[in-house]
């Protein structure tokens, strides 16, 4: 039977942004477990990647920015990639030049607040119609993920600690 | 500005958007932010992926991940080239004003007077204002406000500070004002769960009012009375007094002291000056007995 939840893990600026700049739509990926890592080796939760795991990330963006690492490469990563999200959307109108402004700023500041780790726990059946499998060769690893390309603020809670 | 040649019949804006969408299919081929928006966007991705390949000398059958990368960063720096310079601090400023900066990015300043109410212990008070505004579990904001009915530019900021006695926990309020991305604080307050029970999710405005109705005496501003006024007029280039003696025949007595001696009230209001009329603002108004308050914190420990 399916997991009657799905989780997320993203930094908190991810949140900002879908909310204050995108009408509260989300692009996330998601698992059916929070934790694979603690799946019996015979379940399919077992072969997914530790970089897709919610709770190693959550765990790898929580001690980053306790320590303030400013090497930690999924930061870097999320900081490349909303700046490039940016670009697109000023590109195609979506948010102005001052918005655009705002979220290059923001993401090239000194500020570890953005980067925090949340939980989304997510309704699997008000999302089911959406959810998209992702292919074999576009996973990390064998193990099944999911992504949901408009996911909206009424449809997960957010956890944190 | 100088583009990549396979660029060259697009607007910079279009262009940003083809380098950027290109981007993020090398990163990831299925992240839908890279899907092609162009008819022709597939035949261009072609033609800037050779002249760049050709521009940083990568051997063409290496498509190993480090190469990917050197592409994704060449490709953000085009982008980057093309798109007019960010004002930063104009950027930060207005996210202040909208209540929407990150409140680690705050330059914080405290108001002496919080300083001398904690005298020899202000520098562990300090500490945790800092680290309630930097890190709270709970922040509200006012933005710019034309509703003389809305406090503007206030935050209030709500942090539970554990102990290993359940007693000594509390949750600590910290209430100032914004000015550009200056925070400047001039309330703060410890929270103990016997007197004040903070519901999640509360309303922040209504935890201090709750505050002030068991610390505070009834006042009266400009045509408003009681122990918490959100906002009320008050004509321009009157000065509201900041701490002042009253003695305890207080309506407020029944609900804090017994005693008969003289008890130390502290207004704490914040300004706002309006540029239409003859009227200002006096926001989050209430007249806090400090030394009620002192001993409350001082019975958890303090």
């Amino acid at each position: 039977m399916a997991n009657l939840f799905l989780y997320s893990v993203n930094p908190k600026y991810a949140h900002d942004i879908a909310t204050n700049y995108r009408n509260g739509n989300h692009f996330v990926w998601c698992s059916d477990y929070f934790d694979p890592s603690t799946a019996g080796s015979q379940s399919l939760a077992a072969s997914i990647a530790p970089s897709s795991n919610p709770c190693n990330i959550f765990h790898i963006l929580k001690e980053a920015c306790e320590k303030e690492d400013s090497h930690n490469h999924l930061i870097s990563g999320y900081r490349k990639t909303f700046r490039r999200l940016a670009k697109e959307w000023l590109a195609d109108t979506s948010i102005t030049k001052s918005q655009f402004d705002e979220i290059i700023s923001v993401t090239k500041s000194p500020s570890w607040k953005i980067w925090r780790p949340q939980l989304y726990v997510i309704s699997r059946p008000l999302i089911l119609s959406r959810l998209v499998g992702v292919a074999h060769k576009s996973r990390a690893a064998y193990g099944p993920e999911q992504q949901i390309p408009d996911l909206q603020s009424h449809e997960f809670e957010i956890i944190e600690w | 500005m100088k583009m990549l040649s396979a660029l060259r019949t697009f607007d910079e804006l279009s262009a940003v958007g083809v380098l950027s969408r290109l981007a993020f299919s090398i990163d990831n081929e299925i992240n839908p932010a890279g899907f092609p928006k162009l008819p022709e966007e597939i035949s261009i991705r072609k033609k800037i992926l050779n002249e760049t390949i050709n521009l940083l000398g990568i051997d063409l059958d290496d498509n190993s991940p480090l190469v990917n990368s050197k592409i994704i960063d060449f490709l953000d720096n085009e982008c980057d080239k093309l798109i007019a310079n960010v004002d930063e601090d104009q950027a930060l400023k207005r996210l202040s004003n909208k209540g929407e900066l990150p409140s680690d990015l705050y330059n914080i300043s405290i108001i002496p007077n919080i300083a001398d109410f904690y005298g020899d212990k202000y520098f562990q008070e300090e500490q945790l204002i800092i680290k309630t505004v930097k890190y709270p579990d709970q922040e509200k904001h006012f933005g710019i406000s034309s509703d003389q009915e809305k406090p503007s530019l206030i935050s209030l900021f709500l942090k539970f500070i554990p102990n290993i006695y359940i007693w000594k926990s509390f949750n600590m309020l910290v209430v100032g004002q914004r000015s550009g991305i200056d925070f400047e604080v001039h309330q703060t307050w410890r929270l103990y769960k016997d007197i004040i029970d903070i519901k999640a999710g509360e309303d922040l405005v209504d935890v201090l009012r709750n505050f002030a109705e068991k610390f505070g005496a009834n006042i009266s501003v400009g045509n408003k009375t009681g122990k918490f006024i959100l906002i009320t007029d008050i004509p321009k280039g009157e000065i509201v007094t900041s701490t002042f003696k009253i003695e305890n025949n207080d309506l407020n007595s029944k609900n804090i002291n017994s005693n008969k001696d003289t008890k130390n009230y502290s207004i704490s209001h914040f300004m706002q000056n309006n540029e239409i009329g003859n009227m200002n603002s006096a926001a989050l108004v209430m007249a806090i007995d400090l030394s009620q308050y002192e001993k409350y914190i001082k019975l958890h420990g303090w």
